[in-house]
């Protein structure tokens, strides 16, 4: 799930020219100073919507809106089994 | 001449506290008793602007406040025009609301050119002229009586010490004004982020600065809850408006900001505002449907479409047509459904995607997409995104049958290749290659709201 997210995560980036690309993200990064705007970051979430067939924040119950990268992926591993 | 009718708006910087703070930002404050100065030395210095109609340029929302006030105590119409109005547009809008002066406000000065004369009589109710986006065609031109505008906004100067509003829209466009009108009504201050700042900048400032009230559209809400820090956002007041407001960032906000009061806001330039759902749930209850005993606004469904009649609406549309019945009902373009006791927003029947508060229009996309030499057609729709509302998905069928690599390339291709000719929440975000696009009898491309 980590390698999936981290290359759909240089595609979004790719797809708004942030210029940046990652070999690894460590998990207290924090996305909104990832290089990924609010645009690249929706992005990111259709990507993986795209590759998965899953979209979590469409599933919560409770609304949860990550701020660090490690966040993030523990929710698409919470709601991909 | 100076006009005799008293103007309300201008009259608030007369009953406010001096010592109040009226607009900051993370490098200047200015007060109310600034303003009162500052109006009567422009009068002095701009007497020629006395009763004369108006545009008004700023490069900043923060310069936009500074100076409205001083040119509303003097003028007869004020234009807050846009930047990026297209030089022709400007030149009709001109004509049709009789401009008499463009006012360039820059960091060398106040800079007035004269464009015409216009006899016009004295003593006329101030009126504020405001342009719509334009996504769909060309923008239109309204016009509003100062009191109309003004209407909504409460006025307890005793309560308006405690509030402490962000601004986070352009102040020229009609939510944004809205804002504005609200926080200074009863005296509040208001602390203005601009738009080329930084998101998590913005919210840094809103903090130090003690913003307790904010208002914004649910796709700015969403970032300000992933920004770190935000939750020491000490908000009593929480608006959404400007997109559909669903029940996830409703609940992360209730969740995340416990003490404050949630308010979604349905409103647009042409229609005014509409109303407000202060129960904290998405859509609005099915009672608001028909005749209202406590507000000037009526609403009904006509083809799943809404349609409203507004008394305080724009007092009348300059340039521009909107579709409106015999019946005074404004036809508001967006698409309800109906679920038991609940109204809730579908989306827009003219296909228009929002994208965070941008409009964006599929035939605009298409048009870039099949220029393509290798594309022969293509379809455009937006995609419910739990970012920012909508995103921006293409269908392109190919010239040539692709396996999976060549679509990956091609893909990136289709992208560069929007790049440079479409601002970049335009561009698709999703580009699936397909064998063929359905098309209705007429030969129109199918649209159905995803």
């Amino acid at each position: 799930m980590r390698a999936i997210i981290l290359n759909k995560f240089n595609e979004a980036l790719d797809q708004t020219d942030a210029g940046m690309h990652f070999e690894e993200i460590t998990n207290d990064q924090v996305l909104l100073e990832s290089g990924l705007d609010s645009l690249g970051f929706a992005i990111l979430v259709a990507l993986l919507e795209e590759e998965l067939d899953l979209d979590p924040f469409q599933l919560m119950d409770e609304p949860v809106y990550p701020s660090t990268f490690g966040e993030f992926v523990a929710i698409y591993e919470k709601y991909s089994d | 001449m100076r006009s005799t009718v008293t103007n309300p708006f201008v009259e608030i910087f007369d009953l406010i506290p001096s010592d109040r703070i009226y607009i900051q930002n993370a490098f200047e404050k200015i007060t109310y008793g600034d303003v009162k100065l500052s109006i009567s030395l422009f009068s002095q210095q701009y007497s020629y602007l006395a009763g004369k109609n108006c545009a008004l340029i700023t490069y900043s929302r923060f310069e936009l406040a500074k100076i409205l006030p001083l040119i509303a105590s003097t003028a007869n119409k004020i234009f807050l025009q846009p930047r990026c109005l297209k030089e022709e547009v400007e030149k009709e809008f001109y004509t049709k609301s009789c401009i008499e002066y463009v006012i360039n406000v820059t960091d060398f000065g106040i800079n007035a050119t004269k464009l015409s004369d216009v006899n016009h009589a004295e003593d006329l109710e101030q009126e504020w002229l405001l342009s719509t986006s334009g996504t769909t065609g060309t923008p239109k031109l309204i016009s509003y009586k100062l009191a109309s505008l003004m209407k909504t906004s409460k006025k307890d100067l005793t309560k308006g010490a405690n509030f402490k509003w962000g601004l986070c829209y352009d102040l020229n466009r009609f939510a944004g004004l809205q804002v504005y009108l609200q926080a200074i009504a009863s005296g509040s201050s208001l602390t203005i982020s601009e738009s080329s700042d930084e998101l998590s900048d913005s919210v840094k400032m809103f903090i130090d600065k003690n913003v307790n009230c904010l208002s914004a559209t649910p796709s700015f809400w969403r970032i300000i809850l992933m920004t770190k820090g935000s939750q020491s956002l000490n908000l009593k007041r929480i608006t959404l408006g400007g997109e559909i407001s669903d029940q996830t960032v409703l609940n992360s906000l209730k969740k995340h900001y416990e003490n404050a009061h949630i308010v979604h806001i349905y409103a647009s330039t042409e229609a005014g505002v509409g109303f407000s759902v202060k129960d904290g749930f998405a859509g609005f209850p099915l009672d608001y449907i028909g005749p209202s005993k406590s507000s000037s606004v009526e609403l009904k469904i006509v083809n799943d479409t809404l349609w409203i009649n507004n008394d305080s609406a724009a007092s009348a549309i300059l340039n521009g047509a909107i579709e409106i019945d015999i019946a005074g009902f404004i036809n508001t373009g967006d698409i309800v459904e109906i679920q038991n006791d609940r109204v809730l927003f579908i989306g827009r029947d003219s296909g228009t995607i929002n994208v965070g508060g941008n409009k964006v229009i599929p035939e605009e996309i298409e048009a870039i997409l099949n220029s393509h030499p290798n594309v022969i057609q293509s379809k455009v729709f937006g995609k419910k995104n739990p970012i920012l509302g909508m995103l921006v998905n293409a269908e392109v069928i190919s010239e040539n049958p692709l396996n999976i690599d060549e679509k990956k390339a091609f893909k990136k291709e289709l992208l560069s290749f929007c790049k440079g000719k479409l601002e970049s929440f335009k561009i698709p975000a999703i580009v699936k290659f397909v064998e063929n696009i359905a098309v209705n009898e007429s030969g129109k491309i199918v649209r159905n709201n995803e």
